[in-house]
């Protein structure tokens, strides 16, 4: 399990985030929420030791990251980053790269890499467009290609960076099913969201950002009843007990004045 | 040639690489035979065979075409891995070795010995190729001083050359005389190319051009972004400078060779993307090959086109290759529209 414990860190001497301590644990989706600059992404980046602690620590299974090398961190922890730039490459191709951790000299796929990217790709059901280049796929697509090298790489904890941007509301929720499915299987999964319904209605427990500090921990209900989110976000959020079962819904505040 | 539409299977890699191989060993056997004095095949391999022999052609062979040949293709083949490296370092496709510098770099320093040491060509080479790796280490320096991001570097790089382009400026502009060693300089030829300065060059291209296709692996990783290449375990920072160095000194070596030759770090490798994909062995494979044949081509028409004349390769690389691009550029426009 990954742990922070007091984490500070951010980039270039301005500290994004300050004083966090919150752990992963396996079979749970944790879903981090908080305003546009709150320090989501640097949470994340800074769990995978991307960018360094600058006060506090991270575990991984008890050892501190800065005594593990990169790879054994890759092949603990993997993340769908956010900023992607256009992969000239075959879908198939990209996901067998999910196993470059596992490569050692002369960093040749083997049979057994390929085996598990092919098992990866047809789990989220990218098999169908493994020839084809990445860069001309439908958002959708891709996020499928992504997903299957994410699950290549075999990590007992998966970082998701905002995966739901520029889906549609389909791929959206096939995304946070798949997301909850490795939670099932065992795995932690932590994941950057902005959609508050959707984060209520898939986390099994959600870390509220705020400027920077956790400002509230525990599962959906209980960050309902706080009435954190209002405050935070600066929004009226109402909850309905409907047929289907409870549903959220977000409006402006001005207008319930 | 057909436009990358769908998937490139091993077997299709194979056979780009195979026939830019050919291409290159086309080129290199027209480059030996052609010129003021034509060699028919027949002589060439006669002239192999004698060794250094006191023949006309043996003469022409050995001390004229050889080395020219393989300069252009030790050049061209340089040129081309280091255009196809920066590009992908630097995710920008109009990264070349210009843009971080090499050419204002060497420029300068052989503007430097122009003025300093008139008479004392001979040491171009060696100049060209320090004033290039004092160029792009200030670039690094700068960047790295500045949060070693890929902006960075091209703004440094950008930065930089203006800097050495002005220090030329200002040279030439209190000594003119020197302008005509800069100029032949600034050209890019190989008309007095010598074996022992194509040796001095062969080293360094020759371990750079391996030591990139065997970083093809991690090159490739870090062409999915530097967020993914770091999160599957990669150092992004070590790395990327490992592989801007070796650009570097192969863009480095190849203006030691035969002065400034514009656009094949450009040119080249946008050209066979269109075949080998982002695939980083075959692309760097297949860059190295016809980068080697296009350069060598392009010289092989230079002294023969206008003979006795002789134009400066640069000339009619941009001559050639500019229609070509533009040609390419549109087809590619066409097939997705």
């Amino acid at each position: 399990m990954i742990e922070l414990k007091n984490l500070s860190a951010g980039y270039g001497g301005k500290t994004v985030v300050k004083d966090v301590s919150l752990c992963f644990p396996a079979g749970q989706v944790t879903v981090l929420l908080g305003p546009n600059g709150s320090g989501k992404s640097t949470l994340l980046k800074a769990s995978l030791g991307l960018i360094p602690a600058g006060k506090g620590q991270v575990f991984y299974d008890g050892i501190p990251i800065e005594r593990m090398n990169r790879r054994q961190v890759a092949k603990a922890a993997a993340l769908l980053a956010q900023n992607r730039p256009e992969a000239e490459i075959e879908a198939e191709r990209l996901v067998l790269h999910g196993r470059f951790p596992y490569l050692s000299y002369p960093r040749q796929y083997t049979e057994t890499d390929r085996q598990i990217a092919k098992q990866a790709m047809e789990r989220t059901g990218a098999s169908a467009y493994a020839g084809q280049l990445v860069s001309r796929l439908s958002g959708g697509q891709k996020q499928s290609v992504y997903l299957a090298m994410l699950l290549a790489q075999q990590t007992q904890t998966v970082f998701l960076d905002e995966p739901t941007a520029f889906l549609d509301i389909r791929h959206q929720l096939e995304l946070m099913g798949w997301v909850k499915q490795l939670a099932g299987e065992g795995r932690a999964a932590a994941m950057v969201l902005h959609d508050l319904p959707l984060a209520m209605e898939y986390a099994d427990r959600i870390a509220l950002m705020e400027a920077g500090r956790l400002a509230f921990l525990g599962t959906p209900e209980a960050l309902y009843e706080s009435g954190k989110l209002e405050s935070v976000f600066g929004i009226r959020f109402t909850r309905f007990v409907g047929e289907a079962g409870v549903h959220y819904v977000c409006s402006p505040k001005e207008e319930t004045q | 040639m057909k436009t990358l539409q769908t998937s490139s299977t091993p077997r299709r890699e194979a056979a780009v690489v195979l026939a830019m191989g050919l291409l290159m060993l086309l080129a290199a056997v027209l480059s030996l035979c052609l010129g003021a004095v034509r060699l028919t095949p027949a002589q060439l391999v006669q002239a192999i065979i004698q060794g250094r022999s006191n023949t006309l052609a043996g003469r022409i062979f050995w001390f004229v075409r050889l080395p020219r040949t393989l300069a252009a293709l030790l050049t061209g083949a340089a040129l081309a891995v280091s255009g196809v490296v920066l590009q992908t370092v630097l995710h920008n496709p109009l990264a070349a070795p210009n843009i971080i510098g090499v050419n204002a770099g060497a420029g300068f320093a052989v503007a430097v010995a122009a003025v300093c040491f008139p008479g004392a060509s001979g040491s171009t080479p060696w100049l060209s190729f320090l004033g290039a790796m004092g160029a792009v280490g200030l670039v690094l320096l700068l960047s790295r001083l500045t949060g070693a991001s890929k902006i960075t570097l091209v703004l440094g790089g950008v930065m930089i050359s203006s800097l050495f382009n002005a220090a030329i400026d200002t040279l030439l502009t209190f000594q003119p005389d020197a302008l005509t060693g800069y100029a032949d300089f600034r050209v890019g030829s190989f008309a007095d190319i010598t074996m022992a300065r194509v040796t001095g060059a062969a080293l360094p291209i020759g371990l750079t051009l391996a030591a990139a296709v065997l970083m093809a692996s991690p090159l490739e990783i870090l062409s999915l972004g530097d967020e993914t290449a770091a999160s599957l375990g990669l150092n992004v920072r070590a790395v990327r400078t490992v592989l801007l160095l070796l650009a570097a000194v192969l863009a480095g070596a190849a203006v030691s060779l035969a002065g400034i030759i514009g656009f094949v770090g450009l040119i080249v490798p946008h050209f066979v993307r269109q075949l080998t994909g982002e695939k980083l062995l075959p692309l760097l494979l297949s860059s190295a090959l016809g980068g080697g044949a296009f350069v060598a081509a392009c010289d092989t028409l230079a002294r023969t086109a206008f003979a006795p004349y002789e134009l400066p390769v640069g000339v009619v690389l941009s001559f050639l290759g500019v229609p070509v691009f533009l040609w390419q550029l549109l087809r590619s426009r066409r097939h997705r529209g």
